[in-house]
């Protein structure tokens, strides 16, 4: 829990004149190994370990990290394709966590994240949300809460699912080969009564043009699209729900290197006219700096360091950022970089490393670093990192 | 100057007779590779980059056919006039090739160990624990920790990155004198992709040999080879030192592909879009390939296909308006300085 704090109230300063879409609060994924005949649990694979940043509304959030590093599995655990092992998921001010459980499951959730705590006599609100709770609590007691954060829980979920969209990386497999585009884009708003069965024809047809598509090809099927253009509908599957927040998990990775800065140049555009809040994640640095305002770095599921976009590429402050930054071609022969060279592989998150996870790999690792789990801290105004010796390197 | 190329590749033209029309993969390349040179094949896909490395080493599946008139001279003689046999022996031993995915190019069933040690039997006049030992040298100075150990590992065992440790030590067991890297880090994380580029330049310094490196990231190109080849079509669009393409492009698709990437050495306002889509090979626009892509082109590109001319000194360029190119460069180069 401690990590989290620090992070939050950081983000409460200030966060006074900006409004918090999404709050990700110590997010754990586990998945468990089973082995033998009775599919025992023999292992964890620790796929994210107590993640925690903010998304601020209308701006572009880029979680970067190797394959492996838990950043796809951030985004499907918010999402709630994957349910978090621990950790609450925060959207637009609500506590989202509980949304995609049973009721009574859900129920339990409550009583034991918010209303055991606000019976302790010597409670004390932690951030905002515990207050605003803390007040339907004080107000209308246990029940008022539970019908405020459980009450209707269908609505609720089909409103999750309408703020937050996705779009991933393979436009081969993301979209069903026996449907027509039309088909696959009316769907959702059709499930969720944003338009009626007649209007959908038009709606299809305008989100296509926004995206560069030709309206008559609504009838077609996704194989008669290239790839480009396929990313596209599945941009405009997205854009149909009216979401708040889009996560992209490698939207452009796929695509051919002329196709891809269409595809990125479209996106931008459509987060100015629809306001719209991205949390990019990817694995290309370059890409993360052109896209974003704020760097997430995660490594091997942890958080190591985030920080606005300019202050991360000026100074960036773990050893890992760094080593990555210089790990990443640049299309220019007369530039001259710092270069590191990372010996080894990343571990397996089966068995992490013990303390900082990086510290095999770190070229300027100390005894300490393979003993005690660096905390995540605040070293800069907004920028946070998880390291004994930040910027030692 | 004048040194004798250790390959040249002249008038290549690949043609894959499918069941839809003829597929002009590769449609008339040139190049040449010098000893010891690190030579950049730069595209994207169907830009023929692939297809023209596996005709080198006459590795194309049946439905491709190397037209008459193609010539592919390795070290004087010309590879498309050898017997089977004969090509057999150059194959692994003068040239050898990486390919980008490890998993799919080494074979499951047998130890890496046994893989490297065929390559080893078969080219040099060694016993099989002559080979084993030469084998445990080569997983050495790829870096595979261990390597008496990991040579009876099956590939699976493997991560990536000493997968692909594990074929470049079997691409240079017997010294080639040309390596072909095809993709050799895309399926790679970045800082394993840094470990193998720099793992490839040391190696290459030892043993001095040549390489022909395709991807399709030019920052890859731009810090790891001497020349680059930029391909769009199954054309050569432009040639030249690395230094002059990435600084002078003279080709509109060059042009368009350095200012279509995000990256970290400059602030970008917003990045240049290439518009419209990869060509379908089975129908390339006539006249210029890139024709119905170019901002610069005028109403003879889509008629006539522009020749690969020498516009500076080893600097070629297929495209009868480069000076636009030219000028639209010294325009965002003036806006960057302001």
């Amino acid at each position: 829990m401690t990590n989290s704090k620090v992070v939050n109230q950081n983000n409460t300063q200030e966060g006074k004149d900006r409004k918090v879409l999404l709050r990700v609060d110590n997010l754990v994924k586990y998945f468990p190994i089973k082995a033998g005949v009775f599919k025992r649990t023999v292992a964890w694979v620790k796929a994210v370990d107590a993640v925690s940043f903010d998304v601020y509304e209308g701006e572009t959030v880029g979680l970067v990290g190797e394959s492996g590093c838990g950043k796809t599995t951030v985004g499907m655990t918010l999402l709630r394709l994957y349910e978090p092992t621990s950790g609450r998921i925060i959207v637009n001010g609500e506590d989202t966590t509980h949304y995609f459980l049973s009721a009574r499951r859900a129920k339990n959730y409550v009583r034991d994240t918010y209303v055991k705590r606000f019976q302790k006599s010597d409670f004390k609100p932690q951030d905002d949300l515990d207050k605003k709770y803390y007040d339907i609590f004080k107000n209308s007691g246990e029940n008022g809460l539970l019908e405020h954060m459980v009450g209707d829980l269908e609505k609720k979920r089909l409103q999750f699912r309408r703020n937050i969209q996705i779009v991933f990386q393979d436009p081969y497999s993301s979209l069903d080969p026996r449907m027509r585009v039309k088909n696959i884009l009316a769907e959702g708003p059709l499930a969720h009564k944003i338009i009626k069965k007649p209007q959908s024809i038009e709606t299809v047809g305008k989100a296509l043009e926004e995206v560069g598509i030709h309206s008559g090809h609504m009838y077609r099927f996704p194989h008669e699209f290239s790839g480009g253009q396929r990313q596209r509908v599945g941009i405009a599957r997205a854009l149909l729900m009216n979401p708040k927040l889009i996560i992209a998990d490698e939207a452009v990775a796929a695509l051919d290197v002329s196709i891809r800065s269409q595809v990125i140049n479209l996106m931008m555009d459509l987060q100015k006219e629809h306001n719209l809040t991205y949390l990019f994640i990817s694995h290309d640095l370059s890409l993360i700096k052109y896209i974003s305002s704020r760097v997430v770095v995660m490594y091997l599921g942890k958080l190591v360091e985030t920080a606005p976009k300019e202050e991360l590429f000026e100074a960036p402050l773990h050893p890992y950022t760094k080593s990555l930054m210089s790990a990443i071609p640049v299309p220019n022969p007369e530039f001259k970089k710092q270069r590191i060279i990372l010996q080894g592989d990343v571990p397996s998150p089966v068995n992490p490393p013990s303390g900082c996870p990086f510290h095999p790999r770190c070229p300027v690792a100390q005894p300490i670093c393979s003993k005690e789990v660096p905390e995540l801290k605040e070293v800069k105004s907004d920028h946070t990192v998880a390291c004994h010796f930040p910027g030692s390197l | 100057m004048e040194k004798n190329p250790l390959l040249s590749v002249r008038n290549l033209r690949t043609y894959f007779y499918t069941e839809d029309g003829v597929v002009k993969a590769v449609d008339g390349v040139d190049f040449d590779v010098y000893e010891g040179e690190t030579l950049g094949i730069v595209g994207e896909s169907g830009s023929g980059k692939s297809v023209t490395s596996l005709a080198i080493l006459r590795l194309l599946d049946p439905k491709g056919k190397i037209e008459e008139g193609s010539e592919i001279i390795f070290n004087g003689k010309n590879l498309l006039t050898l017997t089977e046999d004969e090509m057999r022996r150059i194959r692994g031993n003068d040239i050898a090739m990486i390919f980008q995915e490890p998993m799919v190019a080494l074979n499951p069933v047998f130890t890496i160990g046994d893989q490297i040690m065929e390559a080893i039997l078969l080219h040099q006049d060694v016993d099989k624990k002559k080979a084993r030992e030469m084998a445990i040298d080569m997983l050495r100075k790829v870096g595979i920790p261990e390597p008496e150990k990991r040579i009876d590992e099956y590939p699976h065992e493997l991560s990536g990155g000493m997968r692909q440790r594990a074929m470049i030590a079997m691409a240079l067991s017997c010294r080639p004198k040309l390596l072909i890297a095809d993709e050799p880090t895309t399926a790679l994380d970045v800082t394993i992709q840094a470990q193998i580029l720099e793992l490839m330049k040391e190696l290459q310094r030892e043993y001095g040999m040549a390489i022909i490196l395709i991807t399709h990231d030019v920052g890859v190109i731009a810090e790891n080879a001497d020349r680059v080849v930029v391909m769009y079509g199954g054309k050569v669009m432009e040639t030249s030192d690395v230094r002059t393409t990435f600084k002078t492009p003279k080709h509109p698709y060059t042009w368009g592909l350095l200012n279509s990437i995000p990256r970290l050495d400059i602030e970008q306002e917003r990045l240049y879009s290439i518009p419209g889509m990869v060509p379908d090979p089975l129908h390339f626009p006539v006249g210029c390939r890139f024709s119905n892509r170019c901002e610069f082109g005028e109403e003879k590109c889509s008629v006539e296909m522009p020749p690969l001319v020498e516009v500076e000194s080893a600097h070629m360029v297929r495209c009868f308006f480069y000076h636009k190119v030219e000028q639209a460069q010294k325009l965002s180069k003036a806006g960057e300085g302001a």
